[in-house]
């Protein structure tokens, strides 16, 4: 017979999240559904109204942990809506930094997954490791976005200002470096995931992979047609009709209709099904890594860091110091609907604006990585021992705050959690 | 657990216009939720034999 178990909150992520389990007398776990609990801010509501410049400094207030993948997206969508043509040395500059940010957040993620397979011995040593990777891809977002969190350079049009001659020889120098360090990590996280006594196919579930750049992001690899977003109280208890809601048959239902209710991250689509984004989903798409699973994760994640370094060593040797780094423009918008896609460390980051003609934002929406994720992930713990789920969560997207778009409010006594969800 | 929102902040929300995004009334009709059903179960059953489409 089966039962359901429930782990709430999650640990060792950023945010709150539940994984809701059923599972069958042996304990593996036959339905999972993972889903936020992170109390809502509304920032994409909060920047309706204001002016464009606005966007970026509030939004990437959405996530401490990769605020220069969501600056860069509401740059790019508020570019696009107001057609703007970002200098070409503005647009490397933009990919340099979200490269030290992608070292920098992958680093972050191995400290917190670290104890899942890092032998306690080796512990020790691996921080330190994760400590000196941090601070070199920090600098580079500190002397390229200004400041490290909240980046201030990242601006719409372009960046604030180039970079030195001296600055760019030091980046290299920096980067250049860390290759010796970075292989050295790589090798030994994928050492220490081969060895862990994870069961086999831990992790696996058949859904696409979604990715639109190796490096950068693109939005003409995304189609805006095929992506729909679902309530949560739609999705987790779609199979009831509304009958048997009437009823509330028997516990299972009772449990759906709960997650609908408490869930507080809308359900993307991609064309009609959920989708896995991210490190695995880029390698599976730009590198031809094809393995699956909660080790796969882990593998890709980490040999992304090594591409992100090889792509700023590249990148920063094309900078000329003297070019320009921001378009000229007006705030003149025409109500097009701009689209900025970011391929972040935890995934795809589609954000998209709408400027009025006398340049205020009349529309602004995030489809963020971890909601991609988050169907996906609950799918990805079925099949194994329901002790292995949080392991599998974490090995794909322990982030939660950015994913948090969902609150139920009762139109008639503005209480919360009541009848209907409200996006945020 | 309880979500609580400052009240002004609320009525500006009302007052904006909420973004509501019914399953019921938003593009996803009875049909088009069978097709969501469908490709999710086919997959699932496939799941360790195949390679994951790609996007």
């Amino acid at each position: 017979m089966s039962k359901t178990i429930t782990i709430s909150p999650t640990s060792r992520q950023e945010g709150h999240a539940t994984l809701s389990l059923e599972v069958d007398d042996e304990g593996i776990v036959t339905s999972g559904r993972y889903y936020s609990i992170t109390p809502v801010r509304g920032i994409e509501k909060m920047v309706v109204g204001k002016r464009p410049e606005s966007a970026p400094v509030l939004v990437q207030r959405i996530c401490g942990v990769c605020p220069v993948t969501h600056t860069l997206a509401s740059v790019e969508a508020i570019d696009d809506s107001l057609k703007i043509d970002v200098p070409k040395t503005g647009q490397m500059l933009r990919e340099i930094c979200l490269n030290a940010h992608m070292i920098n957040s992958h680093a972050i993620h191995h400290f917190l997954v670290a104890p899942d397979f890092v032998p306690e011995d080796d512990y020790r040593q691996t921080v330190k490791n994760v400590s000196e990777i941090r601070k070199q891809a920090q600098y580079v977002e500190d002397v390229i976005g200004g400041e490290g969190i909240h980046p201030s350079d990242i601006r719409i049009g372009g960046m604030a200002h180039n970079i030195t001659k001296n600055t760019k020889n030091k980046i290299k120098t920096r980067i250049s470096g860390l290759m010796g360090l970075l292989e050295k990590h790589v090798e030994q996280m994928a050492g220490y995931i081969e060895a862990k006594d994870f069961p086999e196919n831990l992790g696996v579930h058949a859904q696409p992979v979604l990715a639109t750049s190796n490096t950068y992001g693109s939005r003409q690899n995304i189609s805006l047609q095929s992506i729909q977003e679902i309530m949560p109280n739609s999705w987790y208890s779609d199979k009831y009709t509304a009958q048997e809601d009437e009823e509330y048959a028997d516990e299972t239902m009772k449990t759906a209709k709960r997650i609908g209710k408490t869930a507080c991250s809308q359900i993307p689509l991609y064309d009609s099904t959920p989708v896995e984004t991210g490190p695995r989903a880029r390698a599976n798409k730009y590198r031809r890594f094809k393995d699956k699973g909660a080790k796969a994760q882990h593998l890709a994640r980490a040999q992304e860091m090594i591409n992100s370094a090889e792509r700023i060593i590249e990148l920063v040797d094309k900078i000329d110091p003297s070019a320009q780094t921001m378009a000229k423009y007006t705030i003149e918008g025409t109500n097009r609907l701009g689209v900025g896609v970011i391929e972040g460390p935890r995934g795809t980051n589609l954000h998209t604006a709408r400027i009025s003609p006398e340049g205020f934002i009349t529309e602004y929406n995030c489809i963020v990585p971890t909601t991609w994720n988050i169907p996906t992930m609950g799918m990805a713990t079925e099949g194994t021992h329901y002790k292995y789920a949080p392991d599998v969560i974490r090995a794909y997207d322990p982030c939660l705050s950015c994913a948090t778009h969902m609150v139920v409010v009762d139109d008639e006594s503005k209480e919360v959690l009541k009848d209907d969800m409200v996006q945020l | 657990m309880t979500f609580r929102l400052n009240i002004d902040f609320e009525e500006k929300i009302m007052k904006n216009g909420l973004n509501f995004k019914r399953y019921e009334d938003n593009l996803i009709n009875i049909e088009h939720k069978i097709i969501i059903e469908k490709n999710t179960i086919q997959k699932k059953n496939n799941k360790y034999e195949k390679d994951n489409e790609v996007i």
